[in-house]
């Protein structure tokens, strides 16, 4: 097998320094195998490429040497911690025998897949913020999910707004770029998405005062940075609804409109779709918007790949008053009924956790599905028309409403998975609400134009476990309730749904969970160090499957603690990934 | 006190009552504060700071966080319901009232002779603006000599980049400050401004 190629030469530290790099020795992994684009438009079924394994965003993995038969026989068979202690949401890639495993501060790591020893590290030297900008210096230790391979490179986004190349072989800065200014706000949470030698992102950081009036999708060579277009996702020239929907406010007062999660691609048509999340301040009342709609908050957008220009757009949520964005993974699927291909975005967009269906070539609403309690829709008309409970608008500073579900979700960036075998979408979830009340704030750099205070998450009333798996049979006309597994910790990772009929996840009570596809049980289950996190996924190496289960601390294990007091989370960090496989055959 | 009788009191008004007034009854004691920084180093340190930075939990000081939670009731409402989130709500009453304290003295606030309690009504007429605006003030007075050293050694970082603020700023909004104290906010930093403050200045390019 390819690992038997791998040799690990020690480089000297001055050399190194040469370089520029950190001071540290390095591993290099000799003939590493370029990711190519025929790579990345069918990925092969033992590595795990991107984000969320295909340019559809499913989190599905076609491996089924683990399954449902055999899953309890699951054994560890290495563990490693993180590089860094501060809140992970990572989502480790597999490409030809390395893992390549980012946290937060930028920081990634190559290591052998199958023994677990590090090849090499890279540290990304961040500029120092002022102490008062609170804000964003807090932003900048979150968030931080996806890296890319492509050819022989490593690339990442990083929270000082900057494009980074690595050598896939050994970790050395290839190039990089200084996207948009960091000294106003601007970040990179999230990472790329890589399309026929384009760069693919967006940035982060627009609900800080200083990036008024513009929030990006944006593409660059993947070879020489060039910027090849952007788009701002709360000012639109080319649209005039858009502009009409801020009411009288102005770009340089608006603020949001994150795309704070990765998009998807559509090789058929080459159009690009991302999640748009909410507007700032948050209440309209601050806001000045009026009972506009402030577009594109809370919508999907369907961009061109090679010019940006926007096909369509959908908004889940017109109208924000209470931070419940709409950023996250929208997933493409393809079903043929009746002879012929339904192609749609199917997504739990939002934090309020309603499902919904699109025509994916023209952004057409087919249907949507209510999951955890939420009183903020009272209803959606058969053209897609979303109406929103207008007696949750706070229409004075301080006046308080309950919604549900919170800022913290029902949905959050724990992304979800859909099974093309058994046609079913599983999404993580929580049961939650908390208040909300405008107040008057005065900005000030590196911090948040919010200007609402939330009261603390409760559960809905009546609910006594936060935590939900939601399984929804996917079709053109409907998202019909498969199964749901409740559990009391929230959920706190994201779902890997596999050919083995198997959909694994976990809870801030720190069990990782197998559910059987068809009926939601439960088929195994371990207890770890910490709660399960960022993004399980999987991956075969020598004729063996192997699962990884990330494990640490991150916001979705914490706000909403209050309601499982009995099970503690612990209070160190415990950020590491423990991989499994089945016992060797003997 | 004249304070706990309004809900919402605007900063800049706050500001010009300090230099009016001189000393504030805050709402708590020096003990609270002193208990107060006992148990958030040994609860709360840990992810907000030990210096209320962050970072890896949100920074809690500043004006802008006082401004959000608005009152000692939203602090201490949230707070003794959901912090430290592994042991939530579970450090008792006294506890909460002392960090409450402690935090608001972070940010600048005197003690008084009057302790803290529980009590709803007393909390809600806490303002946290108001209470704290002479150390926000302070800060903000010394900030400038401190990250400069900072910037340069980061490249030269603008330490105060103006900043926009919202379309409703300085406007009369239902249940907020009245007009004329909202437009008198820019001037809220209480220490005397160089004649461009408030106005967009061009940023020196890296």
């Amino acid at each position: 097998m390819k690992l038997g190629l791998m040799k690990t030469c020690l480089i000297a530290t001055t050399a190194l320094l040469m370089l520029g790099t950190a001071a540290q020795a390095q591993g290099v992994r000799e003939n590493y195998e370029p990711v190519t684009d025929e790579m990345l438009l069918n990925p092969p079924a033992e590595e795990w490429l991107m984000w969320r394994g295909n340019y559809a965003n499913q989190g599905y993995s076609e491996l089924d040497q683990i399954n449902k038969d055999n899953v309890a026989g699951l054994q560890l068979a290495w563990a490693w911690p993180m590089a860094d202690v501060g809140i992970q949401e990572t989502a480790p890639l597999v490409h030809d025998g390395v893992m390549f495993l980012q946290t937060n501060n930028n920081i990634v790591e190559a290591l052998d897949a199958k023994t677990g020893d590090r090849i090499w590290q890279y540290r990304h030297v961040l500029p120092e913020l002022p102490a008062a900008w609170g804000y964003q210096l807090n932003q900048a230790r979150r968030q931080k999910n996806s890296i890319a391979l492509y050819g022989d490179k490593v690339i990442l986004t990083t929270v000082d707004a900057k494009i980074v190349v690595l050598n896939a072989a050994d970790g050395t800065v290839a190039w990089e770029k200084q996207v948009l200014d960091y000294q106003v706000g601007y970040s990179y949470t999230i990472g790329p998405l890589i399309v026929k030698d384009k760069i693919i992102s967006a940035i982060s950081g627009c609900s800080i005062a200083g990036t008024a009036g513009g929030c990006f999708i944006l593409a660059h060579d993947a070879n020489t940075g060039e910027e090849l277009w952007r788009f701002n996702t709360i000012d639109d020239p080319n649209n005039p609804a858009q502009q009409e929907s801020w009411g009288e406010v102005p770009a340089e007062n608006r603020w949001g409109g994150t795309p704070w999660a990765t998009g998807a691609y559509d090789p058929e048509t080459n159009v690009t779709f991302w999640g748009v999340g909410m507007p700032g301040p948050y209440a309209e009342l601050i806001r000045g918007s009026g009972d506009g709609s402030v577009l594109y908050t809370n919508s999907t957008l369907a961009l061109d790949a090679d010019t940006g220009e926007l096909k369509w757009y959908y908004q889940h949520l017109p109208r924000d008053n209470w931070d419940l964005d709409s950023p996250f993974e929208r997933i493409l699927v393809s079903q043929e009924v009746d002879g012929k291909m339904a192609n749609m975005v199917v997504s739990v967009p939002g934090k309020n956790g309603i499902a919904f269906g699109l025509d994916r070539d023209t952004g057409k609403y087919l249907w949507s599905k209510e999951t955890v309690q939420q009183n903020v829709v009272t209803g959606i008309d058969p053209d897609g028309t979303v109406h929103i409970n207008e007696d949750l608008i706070s229409t004075a500073v301080g006046e308080a409403h309950l919604i549900c579900t919170s800022v913290s979700g029902g949905k959050l960036w724990m992304a979800g998975s859909y099974s093309p075998k058994t046609q079913t979408f599983f999404v993580p979830l929580t049961e939650a609400c908390n208040t909300v009340a405008p107040t008057q704030t005065e900005f000030t750099a590196g911090n948040a134009v919010g200007a609402v205070k939330f009261g603390p998450r409760v559960l809905p009333e009546g609910i006594t476990e936060a935590g939900l798996v939601q399984a929804l049979s996917v079709s053109p006309t409907e998202g019909d309730s498969k199964w749901q597994a409740r559990s009391r910790p929230s959920m706190t990772s994201s779902l890997l749904a596999t050919a083995g009929d198997l959909v694994f996840g976990g809870d801030a009570g720190r069990f990782v969970k197998a559910w059987d596809q068809e009926t939601g049980e439960v088929l195994w289950e371990q207890r770890l160090n910490a709660p399960i996190g960022g993004y399980p996924m999987t991956y075969e190496l020598d004729g063996e499957q192997y699962l990884v289960i990330p494990t640490g601390y991150s916001n979705a294990a914490s706000s909403i603690s209050s309601a499982f007091p009995e099970i503690p989370l612990p209070t160190g960090t415990g950020n590491s990934i423990f991989v499994f496989k089945l016992p060797a055959a003997k | 006190m004249h304070v706990r009788s309004r809900r919402v009191i605007p900063f800049a008004i706050a500001a010009m009552s300090l230099a009016v007034s001189g000393a504030y009854a805050a709402g708590f004691t020096a003990e609270q504060a002193t208990a107060g920084k006992t148990a958030y180093d040994s609860n709360c340190a840990q992810c907000h700071g030990f210096k209320l930075e962050g970072p890896e939990a949100p920074g809690l000081v500043g004006m802008d966080v006082m401004q959000n939670w608005d009152s000692a009731a939203g602090l201490y409402d949230f707070i003794s319901v959901a912090m430290p989130p592994s042991a939530p709500g579970m450090l008792g009453e006294d506890a909460y009232l002392n960090i409450v304290s402690y935090i608001m003295s972070f940010n600048g606030a005197q003690p008084g002779e009057t302790p803290m309690s529980a009590d709803p009504d007393l909390l809600a007429s806490i303002s946290l603006p108001a209470e704290t605006s002479a150390g926000a003030a302070a800060a903000a007075a010394a900030a400038p000599a401190v990250t400069a050293t900072d910037a340069a050694a980061a490249g030269g970082l603008n330490p105060t980049p103006p900043v926009n603020q919202a379309f409703t700023f300085g406007k009369q909004l239902p249940g907020g400050a009245a007009p004329a104290a909202a437009s008198a906010a820019p001037a809220a930093p209480g220490v005397p401004q160089a004649f461009t403050f408030g106005k967009q200045l061009p940023t020196a390019a890296n």
